[in-house]
């Protein structure tokens, strides 16, 4: 050693390795952990989107009947359990699955339609997907669903 | 290197653990907005659906009206609220408000919503779909939320339109309310989205619009070489509404005894086949013929009486003017005078030279001879009946300015008809002088000495109505439950080729000196029997101009023409004329045996122009649809 100044011994270089080490575990965890965060997150925006698609789809069907009878089969019944619609819908790989259910809306005092002869109904949309693999396998942050409520009039114009 | 590791490792860390709370803000930021919009569409829907039920809806059934797993809306005074939560239990909301938090009742005629209730929303929704005039949209002051100044704003909304303007909120800040309290303040972040509309009113069954619709036979009758033009205008333009008339018996245009010719361009003529003569006319501009008969089912315009605004039917509009039936007749003296008979018992007992100097109730300018107090005081300003001199000639005119709606009571005597005439009267023709009173002493009056000035009011009558007078009225109603009978004439002042002596107008017509109402037009007219308009004045006949919607049970009739003596003046009508030939409620076009249209006139100038049908939004909602006409995002 010149300079006077001396070698780090084995053991200061082991400790030192060691806490290195540990810091990069930790930060590989937090860095996976963000990713996984950000995935959830883009995969919720992507949901949302799904929600949103879904439901102007339908609605359009039903408000403008097409195929023919699809209004009548909207309106003239209730879906509370049953979805009205329900299906999947891939993006990015990913596969969003979704139901809609759709109640007609009755005025709280008389338990006529709402809107009278020009009925109204709360459409919901429940949309749920799990993070996995390509073979399948359950991986980050599983299932997450998301939802989302609109009220449409029976002469509501196209959405 | 260690060192240098370290300080890597640690910009990676502060970025991880700044950025990825901001993304998941972010990301939650644009899924509440999301949900926010959907709320405030949401709002949208829901007054849609309430306007289509009730055109005068405002946000005023003061109840829960929705109570669902996931949906309850509250209406209080104008102002609604909504809580929306969907089946992950997001909550979200929707508010507008009618009410401009003003006081009680303050200019909205509304009292103040409860507290908790209140919407500190700068936005004031209108519904004017049944107004008869054009009104500011007002926006309250900044702070109060108050509106103070109703009668200022930035925008103005036409009648026949609803604005609507919804906030929807969502987001956790939301979390905490409830049914019950559906607008509790917010506790914590929330997203807000702010829409706007536009509602307006269209007309229904384009396809079976029609200039003129007629449940018995259609009948021109025209001078010679005369024409019966029928055009197509307005907002329909020429795209989707052919010109076109429509009748359940026969249609004929009729030119001394020849068919006269009738001008469409590419329009459609439907009538019966089977009724003599079934077509009689000699087409020009290319019409196809179609077929209709009574029962057919292809129905007009269906205007339920029910469905009209009369005097008095909407509380939105204000306290009406009250006046009890009767004959209100006009001396050349500028005087007014009661009687409490109708026309008819009038002119008989008029007939009798002895009941000539009866003078009957001597009115001054409000009728308050007449008129309960409390309704002269409580509608002061909405009515002026005066005589006035001429400086120059020296003759009297008198004139009703009516700018509040207008109802007439059943009188003393039980009479619920209403007449404004001149003391003599008036001839409806040549060939009928059943209204005309032949006096003792000569009275100077014609119908062209009085003016019957309506602005944005309805006179509803439950009897008939008959007006022998000059009749001005802008965006104006006359409702009728039995006949209604005008006798009219253009005033000569302002005639369009006789400007001797007058000031020219706008409109290139000339005005004379003093007097001068316009000959035309501008307002519904509606009877449950039969309406008949005349321009007959001393042995000719006047030009006449109608501009908007005509509908009656019964018979149209307008003479402008006759051929034995023959004088004729050109007629012009901007809108629609129906004569349904049965009540709408309960008959099909036609089927009571009445419906015919009968015009005489040197020409008719037919045009079908919804903007001239606007003010149907004020007759009623049957036969029209409420459309989006423009859907924004505010804020």
């Amino acid at each position: 050693m010149r300079g006077g100044s001396r070698a780090y011994s084995l053991a200061e270089v082991l400790l030192s390795v060691a806490i290195l080490a540990l810091a990069l575990l930790a930060m590989f965890n937090l860095i996976g952990s963000a990713l996984k965060s950000s995935s959830r997150t883009e995969n919720l925006a992507i949901a949302g989107d799904v929600a949103e698609q879904q439901l102007t789809r339908n609605i359009y069907a039903a408000v403008n009947d097409r195929p023919a009878g699809t209004g009548k089969e909207f309106w003239d019944q209730d879906y509370l359990d049953q979805p009205w619609r329900q299906g999947s819908q891939q993006v990015n790989r990913m596969d969003f699955h979704y139901a809609i259910y759709a109640q007609t809306l009755s005025d709280a005092a008389t338990g006529k339609p709402a809107g009278d002869n020009n009925r109204l109904k709360k459409v919901d949309i429940v949309v749920w997907w799990m993070h996995s693999t390509s073979q399948g396998n359950r991986q980050g942050y599983g299932q997450l669903r998301t939802g989302a409520t609109r009220l449409v009039n029976e002469l509501a114009p196209p959405p | 290197m260690s060192l240098f590791l370290v300080v890597v490792i640690g910009m990676i860390g502060r970025a991880v653990i700044m950025l990825g709370p901001g993304a998941l803000a972010v990301s939650d930021s644009s899924i509440t907005r999301a949900q926010a919009q959907r709320a405030a569409e949401s709002g949208l829907e829901y007054a849609s659906a309430k306007l289509r039920a009730n055109p005068n809806w405002r946000g005023n059934e003061n109840r829960v009206t929705v109570n669902a797993p996931g949906l309850t809306v509250v209406e209080d005074q104008g102002n609604v609220i909504g809580l929306l939560s969907d089946q992950q239990g997001n909550v979200s909301q929707f508010r507008m408000r009618f009410n401009y938090q003003d006081g009680d009742p303050g200019g909205d005629s509304l009292s103040d919503p409860a507290e908790e209730n209140k919407i500190d929303l700068l936005y004031v929704s209108l519904n004017n779909l049944r107004g008869s005039k054009e009104v500011p949209i007002p926006v309250a002051d900044d702070g109060s939320f108050r509106v103070s100044k109703p009668e200022e704003g930035p925008h103005a909304l036409p009648q026949g339109e609803a604005y609507l303007v919804v906030e929807g909120r969502a987001g956790r800040g939301l979390n905490h309310n409830q049914g019950a309290q559906p607008n509790a303040p917010v506790q914590g972040q929330v997203s807000r989205y702010l829409a706007e509309a536009y509602l307006e009113v269209t007309l229904n069954e384009p396809n079976g619009q029609a200039s003129m619709m007629g449940g018995g036979d259609i009948a021109f009758k025209v001078a010679k070489n005369g024409k019966v033009n029928v055009e197509v205008r307005g907002t329909s333009g020429s795209s989707s509404v052919l010109p076109r008339l429509r009748s359940k018996g026969s249609v004929s245009v009729d030119d001394a005894g020849t068919p006269g010719a009738l001008h469409m361009v590419q329009g459609e003529v439907g009538r019966d086949e089977n009724k003599p003569p079934g077509f009689s006319a000699a087409p020009e501009g290319g019409l196809t013929l179609t077929q209709e008969s009574v029962g057919d089912g292809k129905d007009f315009f269906n205007l339920k009486w029910d469905d009209v605004a009369k005097a008095g039917s909407d509380p939105a509009r204000g306290t009406p003017m009250k006046i009890p039936g009767g004959t209100y007749v006009h001396w050349d003296d500028g005087s007014t005078h009661y009687y409490d008979m109708s026309l008819s018992d009038y002119e008989a007992y008029m007939g009798v030279t002895a009941n000539q100097a009866d003078a009957g109730v001597v009115l001054s300018s409000n009728l308050k001879e007449v008129r309960d107090a409390v309704n002269v005081n409580a509608t002061e300003g909405g009515l002026s009946v005066r005589g006035e001199r001429n400086p120059y000639t020296g003759t009297f005119s008198s004139t009703w300015s009516i700018s509040k709606d207008l109802l007439v009571q059943p009188s003393a005597k039980a009479v619920e008809s209403m007449a404004v005439i001149p003391r003599s009267g008036a001839s409806y023709s040549p060939n009928d002088s059943s209204d005309s009173i032949a006096l003792a002493q000569p009275d100077d009056y014609s119908t062209r000495s009085i003016s019957f000035i309506m602005k944005q009011a309805i006179v509803s009558a439950n009897d008939d109505l008959s007006l022998f007078a000059q009749i001005n009225g802008q965006d104006s109603t006359l409702t009728s439950a039995a006949n209604l009978k005008i006798i009219t004439t253009e005033a000569e002042m302002i005639s369009k080729d006789k400007g001797g002596g007058g000031k020219r107008g706008k409109d290139g017509n000339y005005f004379s000196n003093g007097l001068g109402v316009a000959q035309q037009l501008q307002l519904n007219l509606y009877a449950k029997k039969d309406i008949s308009i005349s321009t007959y004045f001393k042995n000719d006949f006047k030009d006449l101009q109608l501009e908007g919607l005509i509908y009656s049970w019964g018979n149209f009739t307008a003479t402008l023409g006759d051929t034995g003596l023959d004088k004729w003046g050109p007629l012009d009508v901007k809108g629609a004329i129906v004569a349904y030939g049965a009540d709408p409620t309960s008959g099909s076009p036609g089927s009571s045996g009445t419906g015919r249209i009968d015009i005489t006139a040197k020409n008719a100038e037919i045009t079908w122009d919804d903007r001239k049908l606007a003010s149907l939004a004020s007759l009623g909602a049957s036969t029209v649809t409420l459309r989006r006409s423009v859907y924004n995002h505010k804020e």
